[in-house]
């Protein structure tokens, strides 16, 4: 349904576009069933259509279409589906709060996101690096620690933030530490900052002709 | 001086209160402010009994050539194409350097944050590699925003107004911008330190004699002055300003503090008497008995 309105639209549209609609990365010309669609980072509501449609083309393009999806929606809705998840399982925590802290309980949950998370970081959406760092600097803050309020809430923010957004850019890495600044996180956990761990980790060298460790596993 | 600095300097004109208590930091309490969570709750907890707080533009050359410099150092190692997280750690904590500990410390807390109970496998070695990558190239720039924006009241600097540290690091494509580089005047340098130092160091020096013969750092701060007082075209550059970091962070300072704060009691209460702060020594004794 969403590929048959973006085909039709790619063809005759001139107004504002929807986010879940635009296949084509922002500034970059795209050619569509011999149409070329410009459009520049200034203007992310409205569409130009360089070339005139030929009526013809336009319907091989979507039969085209319909067979095989530009690769950028599937992935924005890869995308989407893993921050839907996230919130999904942030809404479950609501039983599980010892006071401020997550209980026991609770950890089922956290463990769910951790893995969530390390799918999100591999989610190739958005031009360069920009989802990743975002995804560490959230880590940055959930990962190994004991989670409070402060952790949940800032999670829903930053997802609820994160999952709308089509253009990733340096500006989204901004408002992650902003959110984290609001919580009263250590913006600098993992790095300067001695991370207060539940576990304690270090690296060991182990010998690979070392039976014991066969014979426990 | 600044409208800032003015409006901080004044004392009240009111019926009688207690006149304003504004704090200088030295370089290794903004670190420790941020190294450790029971460090940071300490020093915010002297620092509510004070109405003012400043750094100062030597202490943020410092900060740079420290805490940002081995983020900078670690990253460009990381970055390399099939970097391993464990190899570089490896190659970067064997050699010797004054900073060592502080490179281990980063090392440690990103194995804390991204690492589990595993045997690292070369495709998780390369995974840990770029995510301590990419987490570095996302702080190193927000270190020094919290430095110069956040962590004062004001980093004062209208007195030496040292270049160095007006510059935030940069990326470029992949690396960052060589963080400090040479000093050239006229080209890259137009900071009064040489001025400073001909017209304070004279008078500081003498106040200090004592306690020079027995401080390492008093004594490389005295030849960097006495360069400065024989040569009149004396050029400093900022590895010559670190050599005298604690005498001209105090000089930046006089008559703007009333205190002065530091876990260095051997240089930074000689020089709180020279300049008239009242020095407040930070320890951490209860790291030593845990």
């Amino acid at each position: 349904m969403a590929e048959q309105r973006f085909l039709t639209n790619s063809v005759s549209w001139a107004g504002p576009a929807t986010r879940e609609a635009e296949p084509i990365a922002k500034g970059e010309p795209a050619a569509r069933g011999g149409q070329k669609i410009e459009r520049s980072i200034s203007e992310p509501s409205s569409l130009k259509i360089a070339t005139s449609s030929v009526a013809g083309e336009g319907q091989a393009s979507r039969r085209r279409g319909l067979e095989k999806p530009p690769k950028d929606i599937a992935v924005y809705r890869t995308f989407r589906r893993l921050c839907d998840r996230i919130l999904d399982e942030l809404g479950k925590f609501g039983p599980f709060f010892a006071g401020d802290q997550v209980s026991d309980e609770g950890v089922e949950v956290v463990a769910e996101i951790e893995a969530l998370l390390e799918e999100l970081y591999t989610c190739p959406h958005g031009q360069g690096e920009f989802l990743k760092r975002v995804v560490v600097a959230v880590q940055s803050q959930v990962n190994n620690a004991d989670w409070d309020r402060r952790h949940v809430t800032f999670l829903r923010e930053i997802i609820r933030f994160l999952r709308v957004r089509y253009l990733l850019d340096e500006g989204t890495v901004d408002a992650c530490y902003d959110l984290m600044k609001e919580q009263g996180l250590d913006r600098f956990r993992g790095t300067i900052g001695e991370p207060r761990a539940v576990k304690r980790y270090r690296l060991e060298e182990v010998d690979e002709n070392d039976k014991s460790r066969e014979t426990n596993d | 001086m600044t409208n800032q600095e003015k409006q901080m300097t004044e004392t009240s004109t009111a019926p009688v209160t207690a006149p304003p208590r504004r704090a200088l930091l030295d370089t290794t309490v903004q670190l420790d402010r941020r190294k450790t969570a029971s460090r940071q709750k300490k020093i915010e907890s002297l620092l509510k009994e004070f109405d003012w707080k400043f750094s100062t533009g030597i202490s943020l050359l410092e900060f740079k050539a420290t805490v940002i410099q081995e983020c900078l150092t670690i990253h460009n190692q990381l970055r390399r194409s099939g970097a391993r997280f464990t190899r570089v750690r490896d190659a970067l904590l064997e050699k010797k350097g004054q900073q060592i500990s502080l490179r281990a410390h980063i090392f440690n807390n990103v194995l804390q944050v991204f690492a589990g109970s595993f045997d690292i496998t070369e495709e998780k070695d390369h995974l840990l590699a770029e995510k301590a990558r990419l987490l570095l190239e996302n702080i190193i720039p927000r270190l020094y925003d919290w430095f110069a924006k956040e962590s004062v009241d004001t980093v004062l600097n209208a007195r030496l107004d040292c270049d160095r540290a007006k510059e935030p690091p940069r990326k470029k494509t992949a690396a960052f911008e060589v963080n400090i580089p040479e000093c050239k005047r006229g080209k890259n340098k137009f900071c009064h330190v040489e001025e400073v130092i001909r017209e304070e160091g004279p008078r500081l020096l003498k106040s200090l004699e004592p306690h020079v013969a027995a401080s390492e750092q008093l004594q490389r701060a005295a030849e960097v002055f006495q360069s400065v007082f024989t040569n009149p075209k004396a050029d400093l550059s900022h590895s010559n300003c670190r050599n005298a970091g604690d005498c001209l962070i105090t000089l930046e300072a006089k008559g703007k503090a009333t205190h002065a704060l530091s876990s260095n009691a051997k240089e930074w209460k000689p020089l709180s008497d020279a300049l008239g702060f009242e020095f407040v020594h930070i320890t951490y004794p209860e790291e030593k008995t845990a």
